[in-house]
């Protein structure tokens, strides 16, 4: 659905994104993952014919995005929610993008229904919190009924609720066989909502992958009753464990492994989860820093 | 906020079949919308509306002093609001930049010519009918201005009075699209517009005198507007391609250019 091949922008001397290669299929959600300055803006700008690629391509639905006749009814877009016209109203702001994309207004009122802002429809968008502008740049790009959503930090300036509103509505779109490329500088979000992730740092792709795969192996965290039996429990079953954040251990093994140790043991567990926070982070800064670096 | 999932409707075969892209008339009736409905958009045309009613409470002010004619009204209130006027224009092709709408104006549509044409037929019809409406109350200030005075409206000339002021409008219109369109930022193209061709005409006629013709559009559109080219049909033109077709062409290709972010 969304086909990007080494796609490179230079500005004067400055690569700033270097070959970047990323296939999204139907009924996925694929998170563009990066710190801030790592050039996922500047691909997904460059995927929607709004900054002149240097060389490679990117093709939606199989044509490059200038070419499609009404890009917004294959592929919605939202890259920047701030970027709206401060004096227009909510409602009118929808209206016209539906006017331009052939679609009844009836359905640009319907998408602000969904997206919860019928109440504030009639303020001026200068009015809006940065949620509510998120809010209504969801629901522009919803409002061609497209095959796919772009998304530039679509979580930006929402709420926890409103997070995994946005999450749900995502999942949905997905699941009903929508292809959604979403760019994020907040991992453990991204973890949340995304199947495949494409981790990016300083303009180039640095891992890709399901997101199942490559955070496979993030080991386990555990606290025991007894933290020193524990330790001697993991020892004995032949689990490497080093010491975690506030009496834990981080152990490199799954949880079930850990926890049949445990139990061999007759060790009483408090805590039991995979996939610590902190592996996590440590392993999207190694990614990055080293590319950043480089 | 309500929960719903979303799903795409149609297939993919059956979607390339159907959307076709948005007709210059669609895009154009936007670009209306897109000039009057928005805070700024609105207070503008009201303004430029006032001014028009204060040039015609002028005359009739000083309705009785001398006869009243048609010409002296429409001709009063089109000159004090036609200056503002084009700032519609103007405001047409910035605010995409300093509003940074043109983020979602041209990735839903990616020609962005296209728009481009919308954008200058939007604005010359938003003259057009300004300049008919002031055209319409002039008329009736001045049956209100004959009453007053006494006498009856001399309707003489009123063809070529609106005329004039109607093509001149529409080159200042012309002139306002294509600084905004070449400077694309709100406040340099505003102040452009009203400062670069008095300064131009004023230094132009202090260094080359009457050879300011060549490059003075205040002179060019004074010209169209009394509708009187007589021995200076060169000049005028050349004034006009310069404030006119250069700038648009030069904002033409900026605008095809430039990186939207």
């Amino acid at each position: 659905m969304i086909e990007i091949s080494d796609l490179t922008k230079r500005f004067g001397a400055t690569t700033a994104v270097d070959g970047v290669t990323l296939t999204c299929r139907p009924g996925t959600i694929t998170g563009f993952l990066g710190p801030n300055g790592a050039g996922k803006s500047t691909t997904l700008r460059m995927l929607t014919g709004l900054t002149p690629a240097t060389s490679g391509s990117a093709l939606v639905d199989g044509v490059p995005y200038r070419d499609l006749p009404n890009p917004g009814r294959v592929a919605g877009v939202m890259l920047d929610a701030a970027a709206q016209h401060a004096g227009r109203t909510g409602r009118e702001t929808i209206r016209l993008a539906a006017s331009v994309l052939g679609v009844p207004a009836a359905r640009a009122d319907a998408q602000l229904e969904r997206v919860g802002l019928t109440p504030a429809a009639g303020k001026r968008v200068g009015q809006y919190s940065l949620g509510m502008r998120q809010r209504l740049g969801i629901a522009v790009a919803l409002v061609g009924d497209p095959e796919a959503l772009v998304l530039d930090e679509p979580a930006n300036g929402l709420d926890p609720e409103g997070i995994r509103w946005m999450r749900h509505l995502l999942r949905g779109f997905a699941d009903g066989g929508g292809t959604v490329l979403l760019s994020s500088h907040l991992l453990h979000e991204v973890e949340a909502t995304a199947d495949q992730l494409v981790v990016i740092g300083g303009g180039r792709v640095v891992a890709q992958g399901a997101i199942s795969d490559l955070l496979a192996g993030s080991g386990t965290l555990v606290r025991g009753l007894d933290p020193a039996g524990l330790a001697r429990a993991l020892d004995d079953a032949g689990l490497t464990s080093t010491p975690g954040p506030d009496g834990a251990l981080r152990v490199d093994a799954a949880p079930e492994a850990v926890g049949r140790a445990a139990a061999a043991a007759a060790q009483v567990l408090l805590e039991l989860r995979a996939g610590d926070g902190a592996g996590l982070e440590d392993w999207f800064f190694t990614l990055t820093g080293d590319a950043v670096h480089a | 906020m309500s929960s719903t999932t979303l799903a795409p409707a149609s297939t993919p075969a059956a979607r390339r079949a159907e959307p076709h892209r948005p007709s210059l008339l669609r895009l154009t009736a936007v670009e209306l919308r897109k000039s009057t409905d928005t805070r700024a958009g609105r207070w503008l045309l009201v303004v430029v509306g006032l001014l028009a009613l204060v040039g015609l409470a002028y005359r009739l002010w000083n309705a009785g002093e001398g006869p009243t004619t048609y010409r002296s009204y429409a001709g009063t209130a089109l000159d004090a609001s036609g200056d503002l006027l084009p700032v519609i224009a103007v405001l047409a092709m910035t605010s995409e930049w300093t509003q940074r709408t043109a983020l979602t104006t041209y990735a839903l549509v990616p020609r962005r010519g296209r728009v481009l044409t919308a954008k200058l037929t939007a604005v010359l019809l938003v003259g057009t009918a300004v300049v008919a409406v002031v055209a319409a109350v002039s008329a009736l200030a001045a049956l209100a201005g004959a009453l007053l005075a006494g006498d009856s409206v001399s309707w003489d000339g009123a063809v070529e009075v609106l005329g004039g002021q109607l093509l001149s409008t529409l080159l200042l219109v012309l002139v306002g699209a294509g600084l905004g369109a070449l400077l694309q930022q709100t406040p340099a193209a505003l102040i452009t517009y009203f400062v670069a061709p008095v300064l131009v005409t004023a230094a132009g006629a202090a260094l080359v005198g009457d050879s300011v013709e060549w490059f003075s559009v205040l002179t060019a559109t004074a010209r169209v507007g009394a509708l009187d080219l007589s021995g200076a049909v060169a000049p005028t033109l050349t004034a006009l391609a310069l404030w006119i077709a250069l700038p648009l062409a030069l904002g033409t290709l900026r605008t095809l250019r430039r990186d939207v972010g």
